[in-house]
């Protein structure tokens, strides 16, 4: 298990790298001859999740020869065939990672028409591009259209296919042992979603003196989700959902001042939430593996997800095998509410060069957003064993706004050809002031089968002890709450970062900065309620909850105690200076190497959160190497050490990745080659302090009940990457891939029988693909790609994760 | 004390740099007709180490125009018409020294009548931050490229030419040297493996690309991060249902960011989350502590054999209208 100790390590391995890149730099620093001019050769991807082209065919339409339309040169291609996917092991995670299914595709569809005289009526260029229709989980459409100085346009649509079910995300782990045993095979927070994104902009003028932009855009998710909600036990929740963004955006630029440009912006962005949400149905719950449950007399009811009898989840073994209606469980539940937030934005930018050796730009931004959720509604009907509530109605509104101010400065100073001095300025203000009111009414009942009472004076006399009065007992919440709650929350930021920047020569500088940022974070809340407590079963059940004495009196007359409570949270202001020494150096010796190195050295006075660093150390090296146009490597360091070393928190987390590239693809040659390899190595401790029992090998008590251990979280993966195209005639273009991850690491485990799940696993995808001119105009492509995901922990109670599957593809590739 | 004594010495400090740099170059205006007048006089390509700008007037008889080029560069010109900067010689309203070919190579008359490369402005014998300059003559004015000469690109010598091809692109679209996202992983391959991983953004499948998130031409935040349109976290511009205002927030989902609890370009975690485990990723921060005013845990919440998801109740973790415990939405 790596750990990080002091510096020494992530110091000795920094040395490494850059021993590692200074070596690697020296044979290619003799080689400088070529015009870097050169595309960045690449070889296709995965081609099963898109129409890629190997680099036989050009990665845009202008390698094509086309046909001439009037005044327009044409060029197209389109590639239509199909996909067949079989897989075995987990649906769930299939889905997650893959979702690639069976069926025809419209894999790619490109139509470029361009004026080369210009002289095209309303355009001069239009591009139509497309990809993955007809059931592909990730569609894209792309316009674009432009006439001369009069006009840009551009619009998309890109819709992705989300679906997610990772059994072990939001899984209780239900155990064997209990009483009846119900794994749950898919994750409780299953979803369907699709999110469909479409933007349009249009620019005005692109060469004029004042410059128009408009621009539309929406972002739309649409699915079915199910969620769960806690009542006493945790009910599984279908929810349909529906969320719809609108943005609105315009912008006029000025460039009447000479090098110097005024922009005006105005945004306006609309939301509108539609999500509900009511307890799923008995046949939606059998896809999670929880079967039917009925109480004496046959009446179905749900006991949600959790079944772990032995610790009373959703109530103990003697009771369900027993009594059942006893039990913590829903007979129904259901919520609604329609949120709205409008956002809109107003922004004035600048940006000049007026004065010799002085580069300015700022902005100035003030937002105000609203959200409201007027009518939100909330109903459940079942039984919490704890307080004896059968049922409830909560209803109320809610209304949130965010003032948001900011500001950026920046400049650059010229002092010499050689030297520069630029410092940038952030401020930042935003405000969150909240408010929510709500009514709640309480009915009770000691089990599911009794009635849930409701208090009147006719049904519910002194001395309170029929049997038509509520049956609280003495955890039984007030029966009707009015409660009105607000939040405030503000953070305000100042971030200045000055560097002086100095050139060696051309090709050689560095830099030298400072950065200090400032921030106040105020987080406050109050709650208000007038609460009243019904009596029954006896006189003096109304005294409890707030009203327990000395804090309330009964009314004898009515046996109902009331009673106003205030609640204010005022917590003082978090501010946090933070402090960092910046180095960096950079250069470039000839026009096939490039190197570069950053560090960052921060210390905070303060922090937020505890995971938050307060010391902080990054590490950047790169370097890119062009040995022959038709050779590039790549190599990368990256290094992130974060602590808190706050003897009570002791969070220390480190990120270091070391990677290597290397493209091999000569110009009209028969193969090339493309290899990847990165090392990732995480690792996290923090203090934590919490409730297990039974308890957690390698803890301390930290006070009755708790436990104190040190929550490791250490994580290795291993990326390899490599493909290869051949090209043994010129008629057939073959390529090979494969690329793994691997991954091993070790956390702390609190409950004795969780999986480590996705901390340890290979992922292989080895691929294939050919294609085969058949004329000069058509070819004939195939693909495969196979998929294994394995876990290599034990699966845990649920089903494994695991799965392989194939896809193949089929095209044909009409080009023009 | 210290603190603010220091803050407010920084802040002296920061409007003392901000403004100096006004003052002293005020008096040497770069676009005065006395720096106009003195390079009338130079057949010399334009001084292209002299300032951001590369139109600077020049006596207008130096400049040949597009159509003089074009007939020694048959390849550069057949690219310069496919491209947009043919579209500078409809900019009638400016000079020669705008448009066409001469707007990036300078004045051509000397080279045209002698053939001498040496005497025409070439960007492979420029450095970055020389080649970038002249592309930002035109292009840096407005919000996309408006930071590029503080961006972290340009500080680690990676200028325009580095991802741009004028005369041959790859892609049409941007003039770019190849698609996204193998242009960025060509430098940022440390990076390239998170897309490979189980939960990722689709970057590879082509639904988003890296420049959705950063802007690439850098800005005003770190990391060269793109922001709302409010100055939001970019992330809000896809998830919008996360943005809020929400009337109970999930305070470090504001202050802190969405990355503190996940990996934003991919993870091995479901959900792209840091951890394997929900409930210790909640417990580093909602633990029993001195040190912070976050909630513990209450004493209820048996991890070993119940509460094995925190999210299986705090549901709407991001922020909530409905209840301040996030158990609902």
């Amino acid at each position: 298990m790596a750990n990080m100790k002091d510096c020494k390590r992530p110091c000795g391995r920094l040395v490494l790298s850059l021993a590692m890149l200074c070596s690697l730099a020296l044979p290619a620093a003799a080689q400088d001859k070529s015009s870097d001019t050169k595309t960045i050769p690449e070889l296709s991807m995965d081609s099963s999740r898109k129409s890629s082209d190997p680099p036989a065919w050009a990665a845009s339409n202008d390698a094509l020869k086309g046909e001439v339309w009037g005044p327009f040169e044409v060029r197209q291609t389109a590639e239509f065939g199909g996909r067949i996917s079989d897989y075995s092991g987990n649906t769930g995670t299939w889905d997650t990672f893959v979702n690639m299914g069976t069926g025809p595709r419209l894999l790619e569809y490109t139509i470029d028409l361009n004026s080369p005289t210009h002289a095209g009526y309303l355009f001069d260029k239009f591009n139509f591009t497309n990809f993955g229709y007809g059931g592909d989980p990730n569609n894209l459409s792309r316009l674009t259209l432009s006439k001369g100085k009069i006009y840009n346009f551009g619009a998309s649509f890109r819709r992705d296919q989300n679906i997610f079910d990772y059994n072990l995300f939001a899984n209780p782990l239900n155990p064997s042992n209990s009483v009846p045993n119900v794994p749950i095979v898919t994750s409780p927070h299953a979803f369907v979603l699709t999110r469909r994104m479409y933007d349009t902009n249009v620019g005005l003028f692109p060469v004029g003196k004042i410059r128009i932009k408009g621009g539309w855009s929406r972002v739309m998710n649409e699915g079915s989700t199910y969620s769960s909600v806690h009542e006493g036990t945790e009910g599984l929740l279908f929810q349909p959902t529906l969320n719809t963004t609108d943005n609105f955006s315009g912008e006029v630029s000025f460039r009447f001042i000479p090098r110097t440009s005024i922009n005006y912006n105005q945004f306006y962005t609309y939301y509108k939430g539609d999500t509900s949400a009511s307890l799923a149905t008995a046949q939606q719950q059998a896809l999670f593996g929880i079967p039917g449950f009925a109480l004496p007399g046959n009446i179905p009811v749900s006991f949600g997800i959790p079944f772990n009898t032995s610790a009373g989840q959703p109530c103990s073994t003697t009771v369900i095998t027993t009594t059942p209606q006893a039990c913590n469980g829903f007979f129904s539940y259901a919520r609604s509410g329609n949120l709205r937030t409008s956002y809109p934005t107003e922004q004035v930018s600048f940006q000049s060069n007026y004065w010799k050796n002085l580069d300015l730009s700022g902005r100035f931004g003030y937002s105000s957003a609203e959200a409201a959720n007027p009518a939100f509604n909330e109903t459940f009907n079942g039984l919490i064993t704890r307080n004896r509530v059968r049922a409830f109605e909560q209803s109320g509104s809610s209304l949130a706004r965010r003032i948001s101010a900011n500001a950026d400065f920046a400049v650059t100073y010229k002092l010499t050809e050689k030297l520069n001095i630029v410092n940038q300025s952030r401020w930042d203000n935003f405000r969150i002031p909240t408010g929510w009111n709500y009514v709640t009414g309480n009915l009770v009942g000691a089990n599911l089968l009794s009635p849930a009472n409701v208090f009147t004076p006719a049904t519910c006399p002194p001395p309170f002890t029929a049997a038509t009065c509520p049956q609280h007992n003495a955890s039984s919440p007030a029966d009707v709450i009015f409660d009105q709650l607000s939040q405030f929350m503000r953070q305000e930021t100042f971030l200045n970062t000055i560097e002086v920047e100095y050139a060696f020569t051309p090709k050689l500088s560095a830099y030298l900065g400072y950065r200090y940022s400032h921030r106040d974070i105020l987080v406050n809340d109050s709650d208000t309620q007038l609460q009243s407590f019904f009596p029954g079963p006896n006189a003096n059940a109304a005294l409890r909850g707030a009203c327990t004495p000395p804090n309330g009196t009964v009314d004898p007359a009515t046996g109902i105690c009331t009673v106003s409570t205030s609640d204010v949270g005022d917590d003082p202001a978090v501010i946090i200076n933070y402090q960092s020494a910046l180095f960096g150096i950079s250069g470039r010796p000839n026009n096939r190497i490039r190197f570069s190195f950053d560090t960052e050295l921060a210390y905070a006075d303060n922090a937020f959160t505890r995971i938050s660093p307060r010391h902080l150390q990054v590490y950047k090296g790169r370097l890119t190497l062009k040995p022959k146009d038709w050779w590039n490597a790549g190599v990368a360091v990256n290094i992130r050490e974060n602590r808190n070393t706050t003897s009570d928190i002791n969070n220390k987390q480190h990120n270091r990745s070391y990677a290597f590239t290397t493209n091999l693809s000569p110009v009209n040659a028969i193969w090339g080659v493309d290899l990847s390899y990165n090392y990732n190595d995480v690792y996290s401790q923090t203090n934590i302090c919490f409730v297990a029992t039974p308890t957690t090998p390698g803890t301390i008590s930290c006070g009755t009940p708790f436990l104190s251990a040190l929550s490791i979280y250490n994580e290795q993966s291993h990326y390899g990457s490599g493909s290869i195209y051949l090209k043994p005639v010129p008629r057939l273009t073959t390529t090979f891939g494969y690329t793994i991850t691997s991954s091993n690491g070790d956390t702390l485990i609190l409950n004795p029988i969780a999986p480590t799940g996705p901390l340890a696993f290979n992922y292989h995808l080895p691929s294939a693909s050919l294609a085969f001119d058949i004329s000069k105009s058509l070819t004939y492509k195939a693909g495969w790609n196979y998929y294994d995901y394995n876990e290599k922990s034990l699966p845990g109670p649920t089903l494994p994760r695991d799965f392989r599957g194939n896809t193949f593809t089929l095209a044909l590739r009409y080009t023009m | 004390m210290l603190a603010r004594t220091l803050e407010r010495w920084l802040l002296g400090t920061v409007l003392v740099l901000s403004l100096a740099p006004w003052c002293v170059a005020a008096k040497d205006p770069q676009g005065s007709d006395k720096t106009d007048s003195a390079k009338a006089k130079t057949s010399q390509p334009a001084d292209k180490k002299s300032s951001n700008s590369t139109h600077e007037k020049i006596d207008p008889s130096q400049y040949v125009g597009a159509e003089t080029c074009k007939t020694c560069h048959e390849d550069a010109a057949r690219g310069y018409d496919k491209g947009p900067h043919w579209k500078t010689t409809l900019a009638n309203h400016e000079g020669p020294e705008w448009q066409g070919c001469e707007a990036c190579h300078g004045p051509g008359k000397a080279h045209a009548e002698s053939a001498d490369p040496s005497k025409i402005i070439r960007f492979a014998g420029l450095s970055r931050e020389e080649s970038s300059k002249r592309c930002l003559a035109c292009h840096e004015f407005g919000q996309e490229h408006a930071n590029f000469l503080r961006s972290d690109h340009l500080k680690n010598n990676v200028g325009c030419v580095d991802c741009h091809s004028v005369h041959t692109p790859k892609i049409q679209a941007k003039l770019l040297r190849a698609a996204q996202p193998q242009l960025c992983f060509s430098c940022h391959a440390d990076v390239k493996s998170n897309f490979s991983m189980p939960s990722h953004h689709r970057v590879n499948e082509g639904l988003i690309t890296c420049t959705n998130c950063h802007n690439q031409h850098g800005g005003f935040l770190t990391r060269q991060l793109r922001a709302t349109a409010a100055q939001d976290q970019v992330c809000f511009n896809c998830h919008t249902d996360k943005a809020g205002p929400f009337a109970f927030e999930h305070a470090p989902v504001k202050t802190e960011g969405c990355v503190s609890c996940h990996s934003p370009h991919g993870s091995n975690n479901p959900r792209m989350l840091k951890r394997s485990n929900v409930n210790l990723l909640c417990l580093e921060c909602h633990t029993f502590t001195v040190d912070s005013a976050a909630p513990a845990i209450p004493s209820f919440h048996n991890q070993a054999q119940k509460y094995q998801a925190c999210t299986m109740c705090h549901t709407s973790i991001h922020g909530s209208n409905s209840d301040h415990f996030f158990f609902k939405p």
